[in-house]
């Protein structure tokens, strides 16, 4: 029997728009897309590594929910909040005579939970959607990535 | 990509958010019809290696930058602007009310705070300071540095609040500490003056300026100030980079407040030593 073809590849474009921005097209969907790593107080797109962060933060919402589907587990609220640190960031800025890498070397933060299912049984919601999370799984092999779980009522 | 006949510019990059002033700087210049091109390094000893080697055109030194050039240069640079707030500084010698510490000559034999070996107004200034008075450093008092990020010249603060923790802590009985500082320090509650006291002040020295070569066309000297000094403080969109960098206006360069500096080094043979 062959085996299914399971080879698919997601797709962006990516476009410069000028003035430190590009804009990514997927799909139907398009976003703008500020600098590689801003340190204003506000731009008027989000940062390539924000991007970064938020795609893993969405991907661990959805992927806890989707578990939590699976068992029939109500939740009520549930809300990822992620920090991202770079090895050396005047590395990034072009700082001569700086040493270390621009890749990041620390992601931290809190999944917080809101549901009346026990604790033991949303911990292995999170444990299990951990180990299905395309982004978890990426990063955690080049960052140290630390996420804490809190059960919210 | 760099604009064509840009005035290059190099600073010391001591936090990420000093990429945030030069955003502005290089936006306003470029507004003004004068492009510039930023180059950053993590240490001064490397902008002057640049600024010597004419890799940059104009360098934001350090006052130890200024002193390093000039010695470089056979004291050719020319200091082209400075901030408001770069002139007549002075370092305090801060103690405690109830140290026991009453003139500079109560230091004899007693552990003095310093910042980084680097740091004109944390170290270098002060140790002269000190000799004037008769003390000579690791003779007559023992110099206790705080070797913060050395190679930026003190323009990190750590050193001196590590030092101010240590007089604080008891473990030394002066402590150095520029003038701005330790007024910011008593503004914001860091340091409380009921506990802690001004024992004596450096005399007023001059802090960074921007430096270049004798060189230096004068007519890019002169369309570089003539933005600079475009600058005002009552524009908001000038002024959160002026409060960034700490001025309220650029001045005209003086090379007058590095007299005392220039001394410290060679009293304290700073270079010879590489800083040790």
């Amino acid at each position: 029997m062959p085996l299914p073809d399971v080879d698919h590849a997601w797709t962006v474009r990516v476009r410069w728009t000028g003035d430190r921005g590009a804009q990514a097209y997927a799909r139907a969907q398009s976003f703008g897309v500020g600098a590689q790593a801003s340190l204003r107080e506000s731009d008027p797109a989000p940062s390539a590594i924000e991007y970064l962060l938020g795609a893993l933060g969405g991907d661990l919402a959805c992927g806890f929910h989707r578990e939590a589907s699976a068992q029939s587990i109500p939740i009520h609220g549930l809300e990822v909040s992620l920090a991202g640190r770079l090895d050396n960031v005047l590395v990034h800025l072009g700082v001569v005579g700086e040493h270390g890498h621009v890749g990041l070397t620390s992601i931290t933060g809190t999944i917080y939970v809101n549901s009346d299912a026990d604790e033991t049984t949303i911990e292995a919601l999170w444990k299990a959607t951990l180990a299905r999370s395309p982004l978890f799984t990426t990063l955690s092999r080049s960052a140290e990535v630390s996420i804490s779980l809190r059960v919210v009522s | 990509m760099p604009a064509a006949n840009a005035i290059v510019v190099g600073a010391v990059m001591y936090d990420p958010k000093v990429s945030l002033i030069w955003d502005i700087i290089k936006g306003f210049f470029e507004q003004q019809g004068c492009s510039i091109d930023c180059v950053f390094f993590s240490t001064y000893e490397l902008q002057v290696d640049a600024l010597v080697e004419g890799r940059i055109e104009v360098a934001w030194n350090s006052p130890l930058a200024w002193v390093d050039a000039q010695r470089r240069t056979g004291g050719t640079c020319r200091a082209l602007a400075m901030r408001d707030t770069d002139r007549d500084r002075v370092t305090h010698l801060i103690v405690r009310r109830d140290g026991g510490v009453r003139g500079i000559k109560d230091l004899r034999g007693k552990t003095v705070a310093l910042g980084a070996r680097d740091s004109p107004q944390a170290t270098l200034l002060p140790v002269h300071h000190l000799r004037q008075h008769g003390l000579v450093a690791n003779h007559d008092f023992v110099p206790q540095r705080h070797d913060v990020l050395v190679g930026k010249h003190g323009d990190h603060i750590g050193g001196e609040r590590d030092a101010m923790a240590s007089l604080e802590a008891g473990d030394s009985e002066a402590a150095a500490v520029l003038d701005l500082n330790w007024a910011a320090w008593q503004a914001d509650g860091t340091v409380d003056p009921n506990r802690l006291g001004i024992l004596s002040s450096t005399a007023e020295f001059d802090h960074c300026n921007f430096t270049v070569l004798d060189r230096f066309p004068g007519d890019r000297a002169r369309r570089w100030t003539d933005v600079l000094f475009r600058m005002r403080y009552d524009n908001p969109a000038h002024r959160e980079m002026m409060d960034l960098e700490g001025l309220k206006a650029w001045l005209p360069g003086r090379t007058s407040g590095y007299v005392a500096l220039a001394e410290a080094t060679e009293e304290q043979r700073f270079f010879d030593q590489s800083g040790a």
